[in-house]
């Protein structure tokens, strides 16, 4: 059961990071795009993306504190370690990603974003202005955050040093 | 000093996922889309990552075959199952990626691949034509074997039934 558990988390680490793989090429080609109607297309694919992340990563936290109980690993620091880095990750992640994409969306078409339909009534951004806000997103910064994280998880969840 | 490559294998992975992501939603987005510059958007972000899918792939298959020495898993059933489930499926994304994606490629007028080489960007096809190349993509039956196949060399690895 333990093992199944095991091959459950480590899948549903693997469907995370597949969906999340999308947001991340997203974020990089968006640096370079300057078409509307092309970034449309990429935020349309971030948007498909983020809809489907939600599954895998509560997978993953269901088998992951599952674990922690059939394993007896809660008396340990390196599953409270592991959970901090994936909260820590997470909120920059979310902070940094999340709003730059929505600043994009806003500059683009303020009326447009699905989740914020009619919500503003601001108007688009000027070309200029839209290309400082495409320059201002930090793909190289948030992958190299996203990376370290999930090798600092995966060290201690496989060598457990405390 | 091999639960470090084993360590450097499951990063691989999960690298690997991270960096096929893009191409993954982008076989569904396109799916959905009628646009034409939506789509050639949505094909060239998929390309965009094919270094880091590349770089992935190649730490992925290293540090396996690293790890199968190192391990003495070569006499083993399990180890060569794997192998060949990866170079099969490999196979058949690719021919499915030439057969399909760059047939819509050269629909829509980017540079393609055929027969044994990358091929320069012809003259766009007619709306009707790109719709019906774009109508034989099935993201569903693909995405359904190539996570399917993962999961089965992933529970080939952990529990080394044979």
């Amino acid at each position: 059961m333990y093992q199944w558990l095991i091959f459950l988390h480590v899948a549903s680490a693997f469907g995370f990071f597949l969906t999340h793989g999308a947001t991340a090429s997203v974020m990089f080609k968006l640096r370079t795009e300057r078409d509307p109607e092309r970034i449309l297309a990429l935020l349309g694919l971030r948007d498909l993306a983020d809809r489907w992340m939600g599954l895998p990563l509560g997978l993953l936290l269901i088998s992951g504190i599952a674990m922690g109980f059939l394993g007896h690993w809660w008396g340990r620091g390196w599953v409270w370690g592991s959970l901090g880095v994936l909260i820590v990750t997470g909120l920059i992640m979310s902070l940094v990603g999340r709003m730059y994409h929505m600043r994009v969306w806003e500059g683009l078409d303020p009326q447009g974003h699905p989740m914020r339909k009619g919500m503003t009534d601001r108007p688009a951004a000027t070309s200029e202005e839209l290309a400082a806000i495409l320059a201002s997103g930090r793909p190289q910064l948030l992958t190299g955050i996203g990376v370290i994280g999930m090798a600092i998880i995966l060290w201690l969840m496989m060598f457990k040093p405390f | 000093m091999y639960n470090w490559l084993v360590f450097l294998h499951v990063l691989g992975a999960m690298a690997f996922m991270l960096a096929h992501g893009g191409t993954t939603a982008v076989t569904f987005q396109l799916h959905k889309e009628r646009d034409p510059i939506r789509m050639r958007t949505l094909l060239d972000l998929s390309s965009y990552s094919w270094p880091a899918f590349a770089l992935s792939f190649l730490l992925l298959i290293v540090s396996g075959l690293i790890a199968g020495f190192m391990g003495r898993w070569w006499s083993q059933g399990w180890i060569w199952v794997s192998l060949a489930i990866l170079i099969g499926m490999s196979v058949y994304m690719g021919w499915s990626s030439r057969s399909h994606y760059h047939r819509l490629r050269k629909a829509l007028g980017l540079p393609y691949f055929e027969g044994w080489g990358d091929k320069p960007a012809v003259a766009p096809a007619s709306q009707a034509e790109i719709m019906a190349v774009k109508a034989a993509l099935r993201p569903v039956p693909l995405a359904v074997l190539g996570f399917g196949a993962t999961l089965v060399i992933l529970w080939l690895m952990m529990f080394k039934p044979f």
